[in-house]
């Protein structure tokens, strides 16, 4: 049997992987405990090392001398946790089953809750906090923490603090891209309430994609109301008084789209031979089930929430990245947009 | 073998409850009542565990809340109802996904019990039945799927109470003739809410007017369904629906058919998903789920069973109707 040839000895340490490899003990334990500061090669030495000697790594070694729990703490502010759950799932992914634990608390944009959840998981000892908020405003920033802190979706007023933040503009801009790619000409937005930072953002993105074809939206500017279908129908109504031959429309969101996807039908335009349509967040309880399916911008908070934690774990590792970082948004094309036709 | 609360109550001739308040320093008993507590308490050795009395203190605790639905639609609410019955400054809740992923599970279980918590509630993502988790070292609530060891405490949706309650509305609307189109029959809510609607229609003596439609939960399939139905060639005057998003497709298809709704044909949802129901032209009469008072009675029960009164069984909660414009 195999186990018979292996001597009867204590089981390798990290010493013995550290010599292996010819490095100092810290610099294996930093190799196999992820920590950033290494070259790629040294890591991989160690790695091999380990490997060949079968070491195993003890976590809660590993973690009491690292001084660390293996916890995060993930703050949520948005009431219907439409952005925290895929931004932990992404969180999660990044970090891996097994090493690290984020606890989620609900934290509902009240500073008396926030104030609490914060003290409920220093107190637990978590190892670093990610922020998540309820839109894309700039919030308060939490000031000096014991631990690092990574905002994201909504990101820190203070500029020295770390945030993540979906790409608005670039939004903006492929929704637009993809219409003009389709030869659509009369492009119209209708975007949802303007107190909402990322709205404006993403009407700039629009323009700056129409401009550069030297077009304008339909309007000159884009058609602002509030969040629901009945807006999606009546912002068809205003952009078709208009322009007649609108044939091409950026919704704010999905549900928007709906609306406005029912309103066109109305009037005989219809998607997308007539008028292409874009939504925006990809709710799959919306777009996979409208009739044409929805094309829509995707935020990817999942690449956000891996991104928001790979620069947490940097950070608890001593390697701080200040100010905004932009995750990028994508197109998923459905049914409502496709290639013209005829020209 | 550890004494109980229950064995001072037993001892003293008085309910647990009023022990629970003599020895918690509650002042709506009497003096004397409190005296012979505390002394009983005293002389069989009861010790109160150490979580219930921190609650008494008033201390914060933490509960664990452990997801099995990864879209956010069941937890939040649930989660809201939770902390609203308890309130912050008594109790953290720590929410755990777990993808519907036993490994998660698993893993997400050990390191909460781990970081300390005092009792766990774990939430299906659907109605069927989960499964148990077995003897942990604190209490356990489940919620929305019942327990599939009924020696559990689980706290579910009273899906018969909701789709009764679709059918009675239809019947004050002067229906009769009454089909039925749902998700598939898989689920543990497909078989119920049908069971319920031929029990109504059988109640009050009403034809079938044709076998339910059973599919997959999408809006398309409702569409389909509504074209069978209008295919088959039986007179219909109402549909209840398995789910707000079937309700959209039928009316959708109908309205394209012609159909009026609710002029000709009436139609009641089940779930009040907001974004499916509000938009939809007509509004959808629905049923809800109450899932914040879900989260509140399951919070209720698991401090209840941290202070050592744990309850086993499947407690089903009312749901209501939402009237909007589809009936």
């Amino acid at each position: 049997m195999a186990e018979a040839l292996v001597p009867q000895s204590a089981p390798p340490t990290l010493r013995d992987v550290a010599d292996a490899a010819g490095v100092s003990v810290g610099t294996a334990s930093k190799a196999l405990s992820g920590g950033y500061q290494l070259r790629e090669t040294t890591r991989r030495r160690v790695e091999l090392a380990a490997a060949s000697l079968g070491f195993v790594p003890n976590h809660m070694a590993r973690s009491l001398q690292a001084g660390r729990t293996g916890t995060v703490g993930l703050l949520a502010s948005d009431l219907e946790g439409r952005f925290s759950l895929p931004i932990l799932r992404g969180a999660e992914d990044h970090f891996g089953l097994g090493d690290v634990a984020i606890f989620l608390c609900d934290a509902r944009s009240d500073a008396i809750r926030e104030r609490h959840y914060l003290k409920a998981l220093l107190n637990r000892r978590v190892d670093g906090l990610i922020i998540v908020g309820d839109n894309t405003n700039p919030r308060a920033s939490l000031g000096q923490l014991p631990v690092p802190v990574v905002y994201a979706y909504s990101p820190s007023s203070d500029q020295d603090d770390c945030s993540v933040i979906s790409d608005n503009h670039g939004s903006g801009r492929i929704g637009a891209e993809h219409l003009l790619a389709l030869g659509r000409r009369h492009i119209g937005v209708i975007a949802g309430s303007r107190d909402i930072a990322a709205t404006e953002q993403r009407v700039d993105g629009a323009k700056a994609a129409v401009h550069a074809r030297g077009l304008e939206l339909v309007g000159g500017t884009a058609m602002y109301g509030t969040w629901d279908e009945s807006w999606g129908r009546n912002g068809i109504e205003a952009l078709l008084s208009l322009d007649p031959e609108l044939d091409g429309v950026l919704c704010g969101n999905d549900v928007i789209a709906r609306g406005a996807l029912e309103a066109l039908a109305h009037h005989g335009k219809e998607a997308p031979r007539d008028v292409s349509v874009v939504g925006h967040d990809d709710i799959a309880l919306i777009t996979t089930q409208t009739r044409p399916k929805l094309t829509t911008i995707d935020m990817d908070l999942e690449s956000l929430g891996r991104r928001a934690a790979q620069l947490l774990s940097a950070a608890v590792d001593g390697e701080h990245t200040l100010g905004v970082v932009t995750s990028p948004t994508r197109l998923v094309i459905r049914e409502s947009t496709s290639i013209r036709t005829h020209q | 073998m550890v004494v109980g609360i229950r064995d001072v109550a037993a001892h003293c001739g008085v309910s647990v409850s009023t022990v629970s308040k003599a020895l918690s320093g509650y002042h709506d008993i009497s003096d004397t009542t409190r005296r012979r507590i505390i002394v009983a308490a005293r002389e069989l050795n009861y010790r109160p565990n150490s979580a219930a009395r921190r609650l008494r203190l008033g201390s914060t605790r933490a509960v664990g809340l452990l997801t099995h639905d990864s879209v956010g639609r069941l937890s939040l609410p649930v989660l809201l109802g939770a902390e609203d019955a308890v309130g912050t400054e008594r109790m953290s809740i720590l929410l755990c996904d777990s993808r519907g992923d036993a490994m998660r599970t698993e893993y997400h279980l050990r390191t909460l019990l781990e970081h300390g918590i005092d009792g766990l509630i774990a939430l299906a993502g659907d109605t069927n039945d989960q499964p148990s988790l077995g003897r942990l070292s604190v209490p356990v609530v489940y919620a929305y799927g019942a327990s599939s060891d009924p020696e559990d405490h689980s706290i579910v949706p009273d899906e018969l109470d909701g789709a009764a309650r679709a059918m009675a509305r239809l019947r004050s609307r002067g229906r009769r003739r009454i089909a039925h189109i749902s998700g598939l029959e898989s689920y543990a809510a497909t078989e119920r809410r049908a069971r319920a609607w031929r029990a109504a229609l059988e109640r009050e003596h009403l034809p079938i007017v044709t076998e339910p439609l059973f599919g997959p939960w999408t809006e398309e399939w409702g569409f389909r369904a509504a074209g069978e139905l209008l295919a088959r060639d039986v007179a219909f005057d109402a549909v209840f629906c398995g789910s707000d998003v079937l309700a959209r497709g039928v009316q959708d298809r109908l309205r394209e058919e012609g159909v009026r709704v609710p002029e000709d044909v009436s139609i009641v949802g089940f779930d009040n998903w907001e974004t499916i129901t509000s938009g939809a032209r007509p509004a959808i009469t629905t049923v809800d789920m109450q899932l914040e008072d879900l989260g509140r009675q399951a919070v209720r029960a698991l401090f209840a069973a941290i202070e050592g009164k744990q309850s086993s069984g499947v407690e089903a909660r009312p749901t209501k109707l939402v009237i909007r414009a589809s009936d």
